[in-house]
């Protein structure tokens, strides 16, 4: 079977099994969140704060009731799982993601025409440095885990220092606790391995020791959850299958701090198919879990997990209601004493006609360690997220709590007398509102807010302080130096990212001729960029030659080069839906000013990729179909050439048998001709067995090269070539090995033939910061360096920094460069040299909730 | 039922008018968008029900970033990477769990040849199996169409990346759908 047949499948498959329309809470729920009818309210002269009879609460985490099925996702089952465990001290302040971006930044009520909140345009969206989980284990000592590093303090947060294992990536920690300063754990998974392994440390992570969980899980896993105690007790909960339909979880408990595993311990067993959320362990034989999708039920057990009893604290029929959804229960005195708090969600009749109306928050406390429950008052704050999110929140003593607010107004509320009165606490200095919060004694605690950001409190959360969990060194005791250590060879300055220049995409740039740089690339749609300096880039205007279209196509611009008759652009002109598209090309003698190519032969179906201007015209490449990227558009058929004098009329070249299976990328002219390079297809019957680099004396007769590890690749273009006097050099992307895991690794070749055959080279493959796998983008002489840059990225791609290599033998062996902290969440696409000591890199910030990634411009120079 | 700011509510719900230009603004394209959006969610996350969370918190995190979108014109786009991604997170957080796709809403399936011929379940079970990666390329590429690169701006990662999960995507399909397929000689008439 070809895929043919099967995208045609799948395509009518997704089509015949499209949704109908959306459901209305989703238009009731943009309603609430734009502020419709607080806003009319408002306008109507009633106070912005109370329109509606409710304050407005921009947030999307719910514990709805409408519907029996409506609370079964995963989001409600990590609402509680943020609950549970938010007031562990020496545990962990949970906050995973679905937490802290589901609510807006929102500040104060903003006294606009419609006395709705405004979103802020200077809120912080969640970045590679947010803290995932954090936590306190004494006032002095805590661990927190970012997108980026395990770190440690042993001064409440003044310093830190990664104590992140030697060969575990970040990216795959699923829980982080710690019983005191010097014992902790860590379990991780990732598809390599399908078992849950646990790290565990008797040093405060200086060091690790390795042990697994019982289990396999070959499908993956969910949110895991670690409870561990100094006496070596340790519970470790994993969420194994998840749908809307049921929950199941796995609960493995030890008491050797991980080696071996206790047998009958088990999650309990819910009638309802819901046996996933976490535990929480007041001490080894005590715990707690909830159940139902509604979280409707509250289990508890006293002899470590082997039996599981239902408790029932509250009664709602008693309030008036008669749906219950239970937070777990947190404790004071690091989470292991007898006095805790229990807050409870009281919900109307699950009818149609309830959806949108408020619950009722409650709350109970115990002196007894959970073992009998009284009643307490909530505190009187419209604000509370009674529907939505979980409430953070701590018992500070007996009867001292701590409850965090919500959105607006007021960030926490605090009662000294067991919820015999409340006192409103400001917390100005707190941007954003709680996710997270744990105390460790009546004064000191730290909270994460929902926008990552880890503070830190000395006086009961009346005020705080911002912390930066960012290790100083990374300090390893076994393990092999990082290449991110250290100061460089090169200072990385980024000289632009504001402005019109942030939403602009570069695409290519090429010396200019007359001095400079010219680069073209995409705004609203195609357009130059100029530089006199290489630092200082500015946009030209938008250039009508550049954009105009014929009517329901876009003009694609991928390449450009100066030549002997002015600068040339090309690229394709694509219809609506990319689906096809022509080869275009475009000419200018200042840059500024630009005309459509008056012929292109062999246009139809293909596109140009690059160009390069020789002495006597110009040659561009690129492939034959469009898209031309793969086989798998149904567009590439293989590579192509185009030759023109005067960069306005163009010749293809005769296809030749080395043009079949790949796809050109780039070109660069050679003392005897040109060098093309580009990417191998994915030819499933005939896997390609050449590198995808070509040679030419004039441009029309190529000869494809052979040799190097990139004979091999397909799916990574190589990034470019660089072409010596006594070696040309590529640089690209292989494919790992199977030992090295999953992903793409760094790959380089020289050739010392004029680029007939490519034999390897050997490049530092060492993984650090977001992951192991890495693709290189571009390549350039600076001075007596080489240096070729890409970027690094995680396991699922979804995270990724900026890196780059270097070689001082001529591209015998190439070393990782030291990151640069503005290397974190970006990706370098291309490179330029400016002077012996200078280039400039053009990537940019691998932001996921802008429309187009945000242009990063890095200049780098030799340090002295 | 979703509306734009234009229509008429419908009844039960509340919709009413914002006051503020650029709430209005963000009301009318993000209303117009919300069907759209939660059939791609849909079939991103493969459950309605998770669907619906996920635009909702696509819906939360685009009025967040709404003073930052230059262009309205290109709110459509946007709020599709928005919620693509919020996918993404909730499928990576679920990895691999086993999902079936939209057991309700069943149209009926057109003869098609040998694409007919594939047992339409099996389809539906391979999709629900693909991981996070590789399922949400297959949407964007064939129930959404976007091109390669659109496909890697939404994501965030290099197009290669896109290639290839696509490529093993496909192949993965292709081993579950498969043994579905009536032997040849058993096709013909």
């Amino acid at each position: 079977m070809t895929d043919e047949p099967i995208e045609r499948a799948v395509r009518d498959w997704l089509r015949d099994h499209t949704t109908g329309d959306a459901p209305a809470s989703l238009q009731r729920h943009l309603d609430r969140l734009v502020g419709a009818r607080e806003g009319a309210a408002a306008a109507e002269g009633e106070p912005a704060a109370v329109a509606g009879g409710r304050l407005l609460r921009p947030a999307g985490r719910r514990v709805s009731v409408v519907g029996a099925s409506r609370a079964g996702g995963p989001q409600a089952i990590r609402v509680i799982a943020a609950a549970v465990v938010v007031a562990l001290v020496g545990g962990g302040l949970i906050y995973g993601l679905a937490n802290r971006s589901t609510t807006p930044a929102t500040s104060s009520p903003s006294p606009g025409a419609s006395g709705a909140p405004r979103p802020s345009a200077t809120a912080a969206l969640p970045g590679p440095t947010s803290v995932v989980d954090a936590a306190l284990v004494d006032p002095d000592h805590g661990w927190a885990l970012t997108a980026a590093d395990l770190v440690w303090t042993d001064d409440g947060g003044a310093t830190w220092q990664s104590i992140l294992p030697a060969d575990v990536s970040v990216s795959t920690i699923r829980a982080v606790r710690f019983a005191d300063s010097r014992m902790g754990w860590l379990a991780w998974w990732s598809e390599a391995d399908p078992r849950i392994t646990i790290e565990r440390t008797n040093d405060g992570g200086r060091t690790w020791s390795r042990s697994h969980t019982p289990g396999t899980h070959v499908d993956g896993v969910g949110r895991v959850s670690i409870q561990g105690f100094d006496n070596g007790h340790l519970f470790v909960q994993i969420e194994t299958v998840h749908s809307s339909a049921s929950c199941m979880g796995e609960l493995d408990a030890s008491d050797d701090a991980g080696i071996s595993w206790l047998p009958d311990v088990a999650m309990p067993l819910d009638p309802l198919g819901f046996g996933c959320a976490p535990i929480w362990f007041r001490d080894p034989a005590h715990g707690w879990t909830t159940g139902g999708p509604l979280h409707q039920a509250l289990e508890a057990t006293a002899d470590g997990g082997r039996t599981w009893t239902q408790v029932q604290p509250r009664n709602p029929r008693a309030s008036g209601l008669n749906l219950v959804a239970y937070q777990a229960p947190v404790f004071a005195d690091n989470g292991q004493g007898l006095d805790g708090v229990l807050l409870t969600w009281l919900f109307p009749p699950a009818d149609p006609n309830s959806a949108g109306r408020s619950g009722q928050v409650m709350i109970d406390r115990t002196s007894d360690g959970g073992a009998t429950w009284r009643p307490a008052t909530a505190p009187p704050d419209a604000n509370l997220p009674f529907e939505d999110d979980v409430i953070p929140v701590a018992p500070l003593g007996a009867s001292d709590w701590l409850v965090a607010g919500s959105t607006l107004g007021s960030r926490l509320w605090r009662t000294t007398d067991a919820g015999g009165s409340w006192t409103a606490i400001a917390a100005a200095d707190l941007a954003s509102p709680i996710a997270s919060l744990g105390f460790v004694d009546p004064t000191t605690g730290w909270a994460i807010d929902l926008d990552g950001a880890l503070h830190a409190t000395a006086d009961g959360g009346q005020t705080w302080r911002a912390l930066s969990p960012v290790a100083a060194s990374h300090e390893q005791p076994s393990a092999t130096p990082s290449p991110a250590v250290g100061p460089g060879p090169f200072t990385w300055t980024l000289v632009s990212s504001e402005g019109e220049l942030a939403t602009y995409d570069i695409v290519d740039v090429t010396g200019r001729r007359d001095g400079g740089w010219i680069g073209i690339g995409y705004d609203q749609g195609p357009r130059t960029v100029r530089s006199d300096d290489g630092s200082t880039w500015v946009l030209d205007p938008a250039e009508p030659g550049l954009t105009a279209a014929a009517a329901d196509h876009t003009n694609v611009v991928l390449g450009i080069a100066d030549g002997p008759a002015g600068l040339v652009s090309v690229g394709a002109s694509a219809n609506g839906d990319s689906s096809g598209g022509d080869v275009q090309a475009w000419r200018s003698t200042d840059g500024l000013q630009w005309r459509t190519a008056s012929r292109i032969g062999g246009d139809r179906n293909a596109e140009m990729r690059a160009v390069v201007g020789g002495k006597h015209g110009y040659v561009a490449v690129g492939s034959a179909g469009f898209p031309g990227a793969s086989i798998l558009e149904s567009g590439s058929h293989g590579a192509a050439v185009w030759i023109s004098a005067d960069g306005s009329s163009w010749t293809r070249v005769e296809d030749q048998p080395g043009f079949t299976g790949a796809a050109m990328t780039g070109i660069t002219t050679t003392s005897t001709g040109y060098v093309a390079w580009g990417e191998n297809l994915p030819m499933a019957e005939e896997p390609a067995t050449q590198p995808p680099i070509w040679t030419s004396p004039d441009g029309r007769v190529w000869t494809r090269a052979n040799g190097s590890v990139f004979a091999h690749q397909a799916f990574y273009p190589l990034g470019g070539i660089l072409v010596g006097a006594e070696r040309w050099i590529a640089i690209g992307t292989r494919h790992a090995t199977e030992a090295e895991g999953s992903g793409s690794r760094p790959a380089a070749a020289i050739s010392t033939d004029g680029g007939r055959t490519w034999t390897d080279a050997p490049v530092d493959a060492t993984g650090s910061g977001v992951g192991p796998s890495a693709i290189l983008s571009g390549v350039a002489a600076v001075g007596s360096d080489l240096v070729a840059i890409g970027h690094i990225e995680g396991p699922a791609s979804e995270t990724t920094a900026a890196a780059a290599w270097r070689s001082t033998d001529a591209g015998g062996t190439w070393t990782r460069l030291p990151d640069d902290p503005s290397f974190e969440g970006a990706t370098m696409r291309s490179i330029l040299p400016l002077d012996e000591n200078r280039f400039v890199v053009f990537g940019a910030a691998n932001d996921l909730n802008a429309l187009v990634n945000p242009s990063l411009i890095w200049v780098a120079t030799r340090q002295p | 039922m979703a509306h734009g700011f234009d229509d008429e509510p419908a009844a039960g719900t509340a919709s009413a008018t914002p006051v503020d230009p650029a709430e209005r603004a963000f009301h009318r394209l993000a209303g117009s968008s919300l069907t759209a959006s939660f059939r791609l969610a849909v079939h991103l996350v493969g459950d309605r029900t998770d669907a619906e969370d996920v635009v909702q918190e696509a819906l939360t995190l685009a009025w967040r970033g709404w003073p930052s979108l230059r262009d309205p014109d290109r709110f459509e786009a946007w709020f599709e990477r928005i919620v693509v991604n919020v996918a993404y997170e909730r499928l990576r957080k679920r990895r691999r769990t086993p999902t079936s796709l939209l057991p309700d809403d069943l149209a009926d399936p057109g003869e098609d040849g040998l694409a007919a011929a594939i047992d339409r379940d099996a389809i539906g079970r391979a999709l629900g199996g693909l991981g996070a990666d590789h399922r949400i390329v297959v949407v964007l590429r064939y129930w959404r169409d976007l091109p390669i690169e659109e496909i890697a701006d939404r994501l965030g990662v290099p197009s290669g990346t896109v290639r290839s999960r696509l490529h093993y995507a496909l192949r993965e399909l292709r081993r579950e759908i498969e043994p579905s397929l009536p032997r040849t000689e058993e096709a013909r008439p």
